[in-house]
């Protein structure tokens, strides 16, 4: 339904207002308009005469209208109270989780992690230390024959008549190397493994059978 | 605490009670409004089942939203408001809203056969007027409730019903008219 804005005959603009003049709802300034108007306008006053009965006989038809029956209050009020016992349980279980998380983030910096924290810190860090030093490197690939195995050193003069790739197989056959040399006197310092004496005195033994090649033969003293 | 605590407390401060979840505090609010929300809601579904399910759900609203309230305007019309809103959602949900009594064919309806003016006593106005009422529209009905049983300004109205203030005006207005155009129909307009 469309309620037209403004009234199909002539009305004055305080009798638009009579019905909340009676119920007492208009401002103090309109209700001193409205009582002005109403001093000097018979067609309004009339007009408030037949609101005012209309207003009782209204009181009645609404006074005596049917009640809700009494299973109405007793659904509503066995929901909301359904529903306080419920939401009484959600704010109570509210505040236990947060009470809960706030333990757990304290807990982080709890004085008794702090030790259990160093102590697992300082065995990671010892135990990545000795990984590191145990772990083989590039370096250790590269291998330094006069460290490790015990070796011997014979001191060696080869034949004037010896060729370079005499020389290189007799080394290369006894696992030999050349570690200083040639002297003065044309002599190199070689070197052999040699787990003990015997093994020594072997390395010699095939030096010297090697006429062809090698000339002296002599046990580098330490 | 039982609702009886809560038996001189003004409705502003009760409804801020109910939104602490206050279930006494409710249960005061809900003795105040239950006949008023019932009735108000007839007003606009004239199936009383079907009113006392829309109330069921406006005032288990108000429990749910009292925390919603901003003071700026009454309880009752805040109250109303979320009844109002409910019984339009049971009327679209049920399909009825078309059940209802048209303003234009209100001046159609058949008279009454109660006795002329002059012979009826004060229950057979009342019950003059019930009738001549449940002719007009929903919308004029309405109007007539709000002004003069609820007491309402005619700004809480137009706020109620989101229309404009000259419209309330204009249709309390035509609303009066078309009853006291019934009640001469039914043979007491002398009285109106």
């Amino acid at each position: 339904m469309v309620e037209p804005d403004t009234l199909d005959q002539p009305i004055h603009p305080e009798g638009a207002l009579l019905p909340w003049y009676l119920n007492g709802t208009l401002r103090e300034d309109e209700r001193r308009q409205v009582d002005q108007h109403l001093s000097s306008c018979a067609a309004c006053r009339a007009e408030l005469d037949e609101l005012a009965q209309l207003n009782v006989q209204l009181h009645e038809v609404y006074a005596a209208q049917s009640e809700p029956s009494s299973r109405l209050q007793r659904a509503v009020l066995g929901q909301v109270a359904l529903e306080a016992s419920t939401k009484g349980a959600k704010s109570a279980s509210g505040p236990q989780r947060l009470k809960g998380l706030d333990e757990w983030f304290r807990s982080l910096f709890a004085p008794r992690w702090a030790p259990a924290l160093v102590v697992t810190l300082l065995v990671a860090q010892l135990g990545l230390l000795l990984w590191s030093m145990t772990r083989p490197t590039l370096l250790d690939q590269v291998t330094t024959r006069g460290l490790g195995a015990p070796t011997v050193r014979l001191r060696v003069v080869f034949q004037e008549t010896a060729s370079e790739r005499q020389i290189r197989s007799l080394v290369q056959g006894l696992r030999g190397r050349i570690v200083d040399g040639p002297t003065s006197d044309g002599a190199y310092i070689m070197e052999f493994p040699a787990g003990d004496q015997a093994a020594a005195q072997k390395k010699v033994d095939v030096l010297r059978s090697q006429r062809e090649s090698v000339r002296t033969v002599e046990p580098v003293t330490q | 605490m039982d609702a009886t605590h809560w038996q001189d407390v003004s409705d502003p401060d009760l409804l801020a009670a109910v939104a602490a979840s206050d279930a006494a505090a409710f249960e005061r609010l809900y003795q105040l409004y239950e006949k008023r929300v019932y009735q108000y809601v007839c007003t606009l579904i004239y199936d009383p089942t079907l009113a006392e399910e829309v109330v069921v759900d406006a005032m288990t609203a108000v429990w749910r939203g009292a925390g919603s309230f901003s003071r700026s305007s009454r309880v009752s019309t805040w109250i109303f408001g979320i009844a109002r809103h409910k019984a339009f959602d049971a009327l679209r949900r049920t399909g009825r809203h078309h059940n209802d009594v048209a303003l234009d064919e209100a001046l159609e309806m058949p008279h009454a056969q109660e006795s002329p003016a002059e012979s009826v006593n004060r229950k057979q106005v009342t019950s003059l007027t019930q009738q001549a009422l449940k002719t007009l529209s929903r919308e004029h009905q309405e109007v007539l409730r709000l002004v003069f049983y609820e007491e309402l300004s005619y700004e809480e109205i137009a706020e109620l019903l989101s229309i404009p203030t000259n419209t309330v005006k204009t249709r309390v207005y035509y609303a009066k008219q078309r009853l006291k155009h019934q009640l001469k129909q039914f043979g007491q307009g002398e009285r109106v």
